[in-house]
C-alpha cells in the first residue's frame, strides 16, 4: 500500500510538473537565442558591463544587406527594389536605410567654422610657433598656387591661410571605402559595385517572432532579386540572421537526436524484450525525466538556452538506462520474478549510480557560465527523477514476470559472459591495459587544445561570408574589443582619451586598424585649443596676418573679416560638438562625465590593443570575447584537475561498500579516460572545456557499468545485458550529439561517445574480482 | 543580459551604426580605388570610345600651364605657371614655376612637397587621407582619363574627338556640395580645366602640351623617389 501512496504521490508530481512547464511553454517557446547569454556577466567593475551593453547596441541588432553588382546602375536598382520587398514587411523590419539621407557636404564645414581659431592641425602648430611670418607666407602661397582639390574645402575668404582646411583634412571623418554615391551608400571593390542596404529589425533579434520574419523576408527577396536583376549578388548578416539559424540548426539537431535515440530505444525494447507493455514502461522514466527538468529550468531560469535543448536531447538516451537495468533483472529472473524483491535487490546499484552520475553534472552546476549550468541543472534533475519514476513505478506496473520466450535475449550476453570467465585475469587484464596506455603514448602527444569563444557557435557559412565580405569592403569589424576610459574630471579624461588616441596612432599607420572611433579625433583638448588660439591670436594682433594677406592682394574687407572670426572664435567643447548634428553619432560613446569608450575598428588581434593601452593609466581594454576565453581556459584546467580528484573520492566513495576492492571498480573508467583522451589526439580534435566535461560524465556514467557488474556477484548474464542495453543507448544519444554543428556540444558528444564504448568495454574487468554470495541477479 | 553575438561572429561589424553615419557626412573625398565604369547614354557611347581612343597613350606626359584664379576676397585674379607631369601608374607632378618655384608630388602614398631648395615635406596618407583620394581623381582630371572619370562623374560630352568638351557632374554628394561646375577641354591631350566653386571663387587653367614619352627624365624621376 505504501508502494501506491508512493507512485501515486510521484506521478503527482511530475504531472504538477507538466502542468507549470506547459503554462510556461504556451506563452511562445522561450527559446533563448542569444549565445552571450550563457556566458558569465562581465566580472570586474559595473562601468565595463554598462560599456558592453552600449557597444553591443551599437554594433547592432540592425541587418545588414549587401547587394553586389558589375555596374552601379544595377546594384542601384536591384538595391531599391530591395528596401522596397524588405520594408513592406512590418513584423520583420520598422525601419529599412536605403539611401543616405541628403546631408549638406557642407555640414562639417559649417560645424567647425566657428571655432576655428580655436583649431589647428599639430603640423600647421608647431610650424606657427617656430616661425610665425614664413608659415603664413608659405600656407597662403599653397592657398592660392596649389593645384585645384576636387574635394570638399573651405573658402579662401572664411579661411584664407588654409588652417581650417587641413585641420578637417585630418578628421577620420567619412574616410573608409565606403562613400555615398548618388545617395547609395556604395563602394566598388575587386570591380564591382557595391551597395549596402541597413535594415532595423521589428522588435528584439532574439524574439523569434522577429527572427522568423526577419529570415523569410530576406530570403524572400534574395529570390525575387535573382529573379529580375541575374547579375546581381545579395548577401545579409545580422543579429536576427544569426539568432534565427542558431536556432534552427538547435531546434533540428534536437528533434534528430531525440527522435533518434527514441526510435533506437524503442526497437532495442521490442528486440530485447518483445512485450509491448515494456515500450511504454520504458518510456515512462524518459517522460517524467524531460517533464520535471524542464519545469525545473522554468523555475530557475526565464529561457532555455540552445545548449540545453542539445543536450537535453541526449537525456533520453541516458534516463532510459535505469529502465534498461530494471527490465534486465526481471528478464533474468524469468518465471521467478518478484518485482518488489527485484528493486530492492537492484536498489543499492541504482542508487550508487545515480550518485556517481550526479557527481559528473554537480561540477557543471559549479560552474560559472549560466549555459552550462542550465543544461547541467537539467541533466541532473531529469536522472534522478528518471532513477526516482524506475524505483515508484516499476515494481507496480511490472509484477507479472515476463514471458519464457525473451529468455533468448539472454544468450549473447551469457556467452560474452563465459568469454570472459574464461578468459579474463587479472595479469591478462593488467597487460592489455598496458599495452593499451603504450598505444595511447602517442595520441597524447599529438594532443593540443582550444578556449576559443567561437566553439559555442554553429558556424554559418553563408553569414560568415558576407561578414567575410563586408570586412574587405567597408574594413568593418574587428575583436570586437574596445577601450574604457576613466578620468577623475572631464579634463583629466579627455587628456588620457588623447593619450590613447596618440597610442593607437602606430596601429593605424601600420594598417593594423582601419580607424579609432574616439571623440578625442574630433575634439581637441581645450588647453591645446587654448594654446592654438593664442598662436593665431598673435600673428594677427602684431599684424603679421595682416601683412600677409594685404600683400597677396586680398581686399581690406575680406581681412577684417578673417581677423574677426579668429577673435571671436570659441573654443570646441564636448558638449557642443555632441550636440551637432556630427556629433550626434559619438553621443552613445559617453557613458558619464567620468568615463567615455574608445572605439578601435579593423583589428585581427588583440595583443597590439592590449600593448598599446598597457602603460596607459585610466585606460583598460574590454575584450568580452577574450576574457570568455580566458574563463574557457581556467575552467578547462579546474576540470582536468577536478578529474584526477574525483578518482580517489569515488574510490573513497565505493570504499564503504567494497573495500580495497573500490580500486579495481574504478580502475576500468579511468583507463576508459585515459584511452579517450589518446583517441581524442589522433583524431586531431584539439582538447576544451566541453571535451573535459565530457570526460567527466564518463566517469560518472562508466562507473555505473563497473558499479552493476559488480554488484551482480552471481554473475547473471541479465546484469550484462542491462549494462549493455544502458551502454548502446547511452552511445546512441551521444553519437548522435558528436555530429552537432555547434563545436562545444560536437565536441562533449564525441567525448562521451567515445569514453562510455570504452568505459563499457573495460567495465568486465570488474569480474575477476572474487565473487560473493549476495548480488544483483539470482 | 541582452546583447549581440560576440566578435568573430555576428559582431564582425562593430560599431557600424555609427561608421555609418560619419559616412553620411563625408567630408573627405570620399573616392574609391577606380574600377571598370558605369554605362554612358547610347549617343555618348561613340563620341566617349572616340575621344577615348584618340587620347595620348603614352606613359608619361608633360605639359605646361596656367592656372588663373578668381577669388571674390582678392582684388586681382591669382596666377601661377609651370609643368605638369603625369606618369602612369605613379602620379603628377605638379611643378609651379611661377611665382615662385614649389612643388607636389601627388603619389599613391601620400602627396609629397618639394620647395625651392629642393626640401621634401612628406604628407602621409594616414595624416591626412583624404589627399591621396583626391590626388586621384586630379590624376584622372589632368589626364582627361575619361573611363575612370565616370566612376566619379556623370559625363556630358559633346564636340569631336579632335576637339572635344566634357562636362562633368559629380556623382558622390560629398564632392557636388563644393563644385558648382567642372567642365574640361581637350584634343588628343587634355587642354584646359574649368572649375566653378559654390562660392562664386573660379579656376581656370590652360595646358600646353610640351612632350610625351616612355619614362621619365631623370631628375623628373627623382621628384617621385624618397
Amino acid at each position: 500500500m505504501k508502494a501506491k501512496l508512493a507512485a501515486r504521490l510521484y506521478l503527482l508530481l511530475v504531472l504538477l510538473a507538466a502542468g507549470y512547464a506547459g503554462l510556461r511553454w504556451h506563452g511562445g517557446t522561450p527559446v533563448e537565442t542569444d549565445l552571450l547569454a550563457l556566458l558569465p556577466v562581465t566580472e570586474r567593475h559595473p562601468l565595463a558591463q554598462q560599456a558592453v551593453g552600449v557597444v553591443s547596441r551599437l554594433v547592432g541588432e540592425r541587418s545588414v544587406f549587401l547587394v553586389s553588382a558589375g555596374e552601379f546602375e544595377q546594384a542601384a536598382a536591384a538595391a531599391r527594389l530591395l528596401a522596397e520587398i524588405l520594408g513592406e514587411d512590418r513584423d520583420a523590419f520598422s525601419t529599412v536605410l536605403v539611401a543616405a539621407p541628403a546631408v549638406d557636404a557642407r555640414l562639417p564645414l559649417r560645424v567647425h567654422l566657428p571655432h576655428r581659431g580655436h583649431l589647428l592641425a599639430p603640423e600647421d602648430a608647431r610650424a606657427l610657433a617656430r616661425s610665425p611670418q614664413a608659415t603664413l607666407e608659405a600656407r597662403l602661397a599653397e592657398r592660392l598656387h596649389a593645384p585645384p582639390a576636387v574635394g570638399p574645402r573651405t573658402s579662401i575668404e572664411e579661411d584664407p591661410f588654409g588652417f581650417l582646411q587641413r585641420y578637417l583634412a585630418r578628421l577620420p571623418l567619412g574616410v573608409g571605402a565606403l562613400s555615398v554615391r548618388e545617395g547609395f551608400f556604395h563602394a566598388q571593390f575587386e570591380g564591382r559595385s557595391h551597395i549596402l542596404v541597413f535594415a532595423e529589425p521589428a522588435g528584439s533579434p532574439y524574439e523569434s517572432g522577429v527572427q522568423t520574419a526577419v529570415a523569410r523576408v530576406s530570403v524572400q527577396a534574395r529570390q525575387t532579386l535573382r529573379e529580375q536583376f541575374p547579375e546581381v549578388e545579395v548577401q545579409f548578416t545580422g543579429a536576427a540572421h544569426h539568432a534565427a539559424a542558431a536556432r534552427a540548426q538547435a531546434e533540428g539537431e534536437m528533434s534528430r537526436i531525440g527522435g533518434s535515440t527514441l526510435a533506437g530505444i524503442l526497437l532495442l525494447l521490442l528486440v530485447v524484450f518483445r512485450s509491448p507493455r515494456h515500450l511504454w514502461v520504458g518510456l515512462l522514466p524518459i517522460a517524467a525525466g524531460l517533464i520535471v527538468a524542464t519545469a525545473f529550468c522554468f523555475a530557475f531560469y526565464e529561457r532555455l538556452h540552445l545548449l540545453t535543448l542539445g543536450c537535453g536531447a541526449t537525456l533520453i538516451g541516458v534516463a532510459v538506462d535505469y529502465a534498461m537495468h530494471f527490465f534486465a533483472v526481471q528478464l533474468g529472473d524469468g518465471p521467478h520474478w518478484q518485482s518488489q524483491a527485484g528493486m530492492r535487490r537492484m536498489l543499492p546499484a541504482l542508487g550508487l549510480g545515480v550518485l556517481t552520475t550526479l557527481a559528473g553534472y554537480t561540477l557543471l552546476l559549479a560552474m560559472p557560465f549560466p549555459g552550462l549550468r542550465q543544461m547541467a541543472l537539467f541533466s541532473a534533475v531529469g536522472i534522478i527523477v528518471a532513477a526516482g519514476a524506475v524505483w515508484a513505478w516499476f515494481p507496480l506496473l511490472l509484477q507479472q514476470p515476463l514471458r519464457a520466450t525473451t529468455a533468448g535475449a539472454l544468450g549473447l550476453p551469457a556467452f560474452l559472459l563465459q568469454v570472459c570467465e574464461k578468459h579474463l585475469s587479472a595479469r591478462r587484464i593488467l597487460a592489455a591495459a598496458a599495452l593499451s596506455i603504450l598505444l595511447a603514448l602517442p595520441g597524447w602527444r599529438a594532443l593540443d587544445s582550444n578556449d576559443d569563444i567561437r566553439l559555442l557557435i554553429a558556424p554559418v557559412p553563408a553569414l560568415q561570408q558576407a561578414e567575410a565580405r563586408l570586412r574587405a569592403i567597408a574594413g568593418w569589424g574587428g575583436g570586437g574589443q574596445f577601450y574604457l576610459v576613466e578620468g577623475d574630471d572631464p579634463a583629466q579624461l579627455a587628456q588620457r582619451e588623447q593619450a590613447l588616441r596618440s597610442a593607437l596612432q602606430p596601429l593605424l599607420e601600420s594598417g593594423q586598424l582601419t580607424a579609432v572611433n574616439t571623440l578625442a579625433s574630433f575634439v581637441p583638448p581645450l588647453e591645446q585649443q587654448r594654446q592654438d588660439h593664442a598662436l593665431l591670436e598673435r600673428v594677427w594682433r602684431d599684424g603679421s596676418a595682416t601683412r600677409a594677406l594685404e600683400a597677396a592682394g586680398f581686399t581690406a574687407s575680406a581681412i577684417a573679416g578673417a581677423y574677426a572670426a579668429v577673435l571671436q572664435s570659441a573654443p570646441l567643447t564636448r558638449e557642443h560638438w555632441l550636440a551637432t548634428p556630427l556629433g550626434a553619432a559619438q553621443r552613445q560613446l559617453v557613458l558619464s562625465e567620468q568615463a567615455v569608450l574608445v572605439l578601435p575598428q579593423g583589428q585581427r588581434a588583440v595583443a597590439p590593443l592590449r600593448e598599446a593601452a598597457r602603460e596607459l593609466s585610466g585606460v583598460s581594454l574590454i575584450d568580452q570575447a577574450g576574457s570568455v576565453s580566458q574563463l574557457f581556459r581556467n575552467y578547462r584546467e579546474v576540470t582536468a584537475w577536478a578529474l584526477l580528484g574525483a578518482f580517489p573520492l569515488a574510490v573513497a566513495m565505493l570504499a564503504g561498500r567494497y573495500g580495497w576492492r573500490a580500486v579495481v571498480v574504478v580502475a576500468p573508467v579511468g583507463t576508459a579516460i585515459l584511452l579517450t583522451l589518446a583517441i581524442l589526439g589522433w583524431l586531431g580534435e584539439p582538447l576544451t572545456l566541453f571535451h573535459l566535461l565530457g570526460l567527466f560524465l564518463v566517469f560518472g556514467v562508466g562507473l555505473d557499468y563497473s558499479i552493476f557488474l559488480h554488484e551482480d556477484r552471481t554473475r547473471s548474464p541479465a546484469v550484462v545485458l542491462g549494462v549493455l542495453l544502458a551502454a548502446l543507448t547511452t552511445l546512441l544519444s551521444f553519437g548522435l550529439l558528436a555530429r552537432s554543428s555547434m563545436p562545444a556540444l560536437h565536441g562533449f558528444g564525441l567525448t562521451l561517445f567515445l569514453g562510455v564504448l570504452l568505459a563499457a568495454l573495460a567495465a568486465p574487468a570488474v569480474l575477476v574480482l572474487p565473487r560473493s554470495e549476495a548480488g544483483l541477479g539470482r | 543580459m541582452r546583447t549581440a553575438p560576440i566578435a568573430g561572429t555576428g559582431a564582425t561589424l562593430a560599431s557600424l551604426g555609427a561608421r555609418a553615419r560619419c559616412t553620411l557626412v563625408g567630408v573627405g573625398a570620399l573616392l574609391l580605388a577606380l574600377g571598370l565604369g558605369a554605362p554612358l547614354h547610347a549617343q555618348d557611347r561613340t563620341l566617349f570610345e572616340d575621344i577615348a581612343a584618340g587620347l595620348d597613350p603614352a606613359a608619361v606626359i608633360v605639359s605646361e600651364f596656367t592656372q588663373t584664379r578668381r577669388i571674390a576676397a582678392l582684388k586681382q585674379p591669382v596666377v601661377s605657371s609651370g609643368r605638369v607631369i603625369f606618369a602612369r601608374g605613379m602620379g603628377v607632378v605638379w611643378q609651379i614655376e611661377r611665382p615662385y618655384r614649389y612643388a607636389y608630388v601627388l603619389g599613391a602614398q601620400g602627396t609629397t612637397e618639394v620647395n625651392a631648395a629642393g626640401e621634401r615635406l612628406r604628407r602621409k596618407a594616414s595624416d591626412a587621407p583624404a589627399l591621396v583620394s583626391v590626388g586621384r581623381v586630379f590624376e584622372a582630371l589632368l589626364r582627361a582619363d575619361l573611363v575612370q572619370l565616370r566612376e566619379h562623374f556623370h559625363i556630358e560630352l559633346s564636340g569631336s574627338p579632335r576637339d572635344w568638351r566634357a562636362e562633368l557632374v559629380p556623382r558622390e554628394s560629398a564632392m557636388a556640395g563644393f563644385m558648382q561646375r567642372l567642365v574640361i577641354k581637350g584634343g588628343r591631350q587634355l587642354a584646359e580645366i574649368e572649375l566653378g566653386e559654390s562660392n562664386g571663387d573660379s579656376t581656370r587653367i590652360r595646358l600646353r602640351h610640351r612632350e610625351s614619352g616612355a619614362s621619365l627624365a631623370p631628375a623628373d624621376a627623382a621628384l617621385f623617389s624618397g
